[in-house]
């Protein structure tokens, strides 16, 4: 398990997040693999997002929905191991970021459940050709863009 | 090899490949070819002027057959010129069997310049992203995008394939359309009274089907299967038609009893699917460009028509996972926020399809209704 001093942050080259009415979506960049958690899973995502240690996550959402901080240790260390693990978070140095407020920041939760990300690899593994098909990025040109046009 | 690493293997290939001028010299040549069969055949020479997007664009194609099937798939944004202003993008192509004159559509294998395998084709771009070409076992094709200009031979304009001839240039405009801030995304659009319903979803969800449903019951038609979105500066959304063509595997065109006279079937398609050119099918149903007021998530096979309010999220992901796993260049972060931002303007609805085509219409007009009330309120 990671140490509870840890932080961590998405690792922005390869990941494009979105949480959108609790429900969070993770594109890995390079291959489109693709995954999806909700609910808690969202909440300890917003919250490495914004800079805060393991600890002070699991505190978080063991006050947020009013659980037992053993379970919720336990919950979120394995997520957090599994973010590792796929390459969509990194460890980086602590900031200077206070604890998460002690209620959830927009109200009444869900009931608590334990963290689900769903990983679609299936159509990812389309792409993964040799090489892979290019993402828009790769083939990036800004010069000479005709006035109106984007920059 | 795990798929991680075969694309890391891959990217450290890409990255050590030598960048020379492999696509501006293939430009050059596809530029002279299409100079050189202009010049043998005048009289083959058909143009046209368009609005892509809303923005004025000049097709020339060199070879009669190939001529009309080019033009057939883009009838619908046709504009006499002087409505369609300076073009914004000029597209020369020329027919190779019927000119004569070779566009060395075999030639390029070994192009050195930044490549990938993509679209059953290999997609090659200059060091500095200017110029992407495609080149295919049928045809080349080079896209300067600073000069705004697409030159393609095709190998023989009386072949081709379904998807030469039903989305012809997609790959192409979709890096076109991404430089004008126009996403291309893999869904379905159709409308009624200019309220547009993006209907995103892998193959195989029933987007052309419930398409082509739609039209068949009196409402519009602007894609069945990719279709450009934009954001204005009014953070409303655009849904701009590509084609005017719908594709529907035999046992589904099967169930449009007066429609499916119209089918195309080429010479290469015969594992393939038929196409419809819907200009000349309805064609006072075919629209180019109409705001998105609601997104419908569709699903064949139920016992009948539903409809049903979908959540934001539910929405996003089928959106994404639709177009981030099939539009060639892949879409990134930029479409995700996109998306993202569509799905927080607009409804979304789950439209369970039963049978019967003429409840998937209904179903369409519901949300349109819906979607309608929910814009007043």
């Amino acid at each position: 398990m990671p140490e509870l001093e840890s932080c961590f942050a998405p690792v922005r080259e390869d990941v494009a997040a979105k949480v959108i009415d609790g429900e969070l979506i993770i594109i890995r960049l390079s291959d489109c693999t693709y995954y999806d958690t909700d609910n808690v899973g969202a909440r300890v995502w917003e919250l490495i997002e914004g800079g805060h240690a393991l600890g002070g996550i699991i505190r978080a959402i063991t006050a947020w929905y009013g659980m037992e901080a053993g379970r919720v240790e336990r919950d979120v260390a394995a997520l957090v191991e599994q973010l590792l693990a796929e390459g969509l978070i990194a460890a980086v140095p602590a900031r200077a970021i206070g604890e998460p407020p002690g209620t959830a920041p927009d109200g009444p939760l869900p009931a608590y459940e334990a963290p689900q990300l769903a990983i679609y690899r299936d159509m990812g593994s389309l792409l993964a050709l040799d090489p892979p098909t290019p993402g828009i990025d790769e083939l990036l040109f800004r010069e000479g863009q005709p006035p109106g046009e984007r920059a | 090899m795990s798929t991680a690493e075969r694309i890391e293997a891959a990217r450290v290939a890409g990255s050590a490949s030598t960048a020379n001028d492999a696509a501006p010299a293939l430009m050059a040549r596809l530029q002279r070819g299409f100079a050189e069969a202009l010049a043998r055949r005048p009289g083959a020479l058909r143009e046209a002027d368009y609005l892509f997007a809303g923005r004025p664009v000049r097709l020339r194609v060199v070879g009669a057959r190939l001529a009309e099937r080019t033009h057939r798939a883009f009838t619908h944004l046709r504009r006499p010129g002087a409505a369609a202003g300076v073009p914004a993008l000029h597209i020369d192509v020329w027919d190779e069997a019927e000119t004569g004159v070779a566009g060395g559509i075999d030639a390029e294998a070994d192009t050195p310049d930044r490549r990938w395998l993509a679209c059953d084709g290999t997609l090659i771009a200059s060091p500095d992203g200017r110029f992407v070409g495609f080149l295919y076992s049928e045809s080349v094709s080079v896209l300067d995008r600073r000069a705004q200009r697409l030159v393609s031979c095709r190998r023989d304009g009386s072949q081709l394939f379904t998807g030469d001839a039903s989305k012809p240039f997609i790959l192409m405009l979709s890096i076109w359309c991404h430089d004008r801030g126009v996403q291309v995304v893999h869904a379905a659009l159709v409308s009624r009274a200019g309220a547009g319903v993006l209907i995103p979803g892998v193959s195989g969800t029933g987007k052309s089907t419930t398409a082509l449903a739609a039209a068949a019951q009196g409402l519009e038609f602007l894609g069945d299967d990719f279709v450009g979105l934009e954001r204005t500066c009014d953070d409303d959304f655009l849904g701009h038609s590509i084609y005017d063509t719908a594709c529907l595997a035999r046992d589904s065109l099967f169930r449009f009893d007066g429609i499916r006279r119209y089918a195309v079937e080429d010479r290469f398609a015969r594992d393939e699917k038929p196409i419809l050119f819907l200009s000349e099918v309805f064609p006072e149903r075919l629209r180019a460009t109409v705001p998105v007021r609601a997104l419908a998530l569709v699903r064949i096979r139920q016992e009948r028509t539903e409809v049903r309010r979908a959540g934001r999220g539910e929405a996003l992901r089928e959106l994404a996972a639709s177009t981030l796993h099939t539009v060639v260049p892949r879409p990134g972060r930029e479409a995700l926020e996109l998306f993202a931002r569509l799905v927080e303007r607009v409804p979304a609805y789950r439209l369970q399809l039963g049978p019967e085509l003429e409840d998937i219409g209904r179903g369409l007009e519901a949300i349109i209704s819906e979607a309608g009330s929910a814009d007043d309120a």
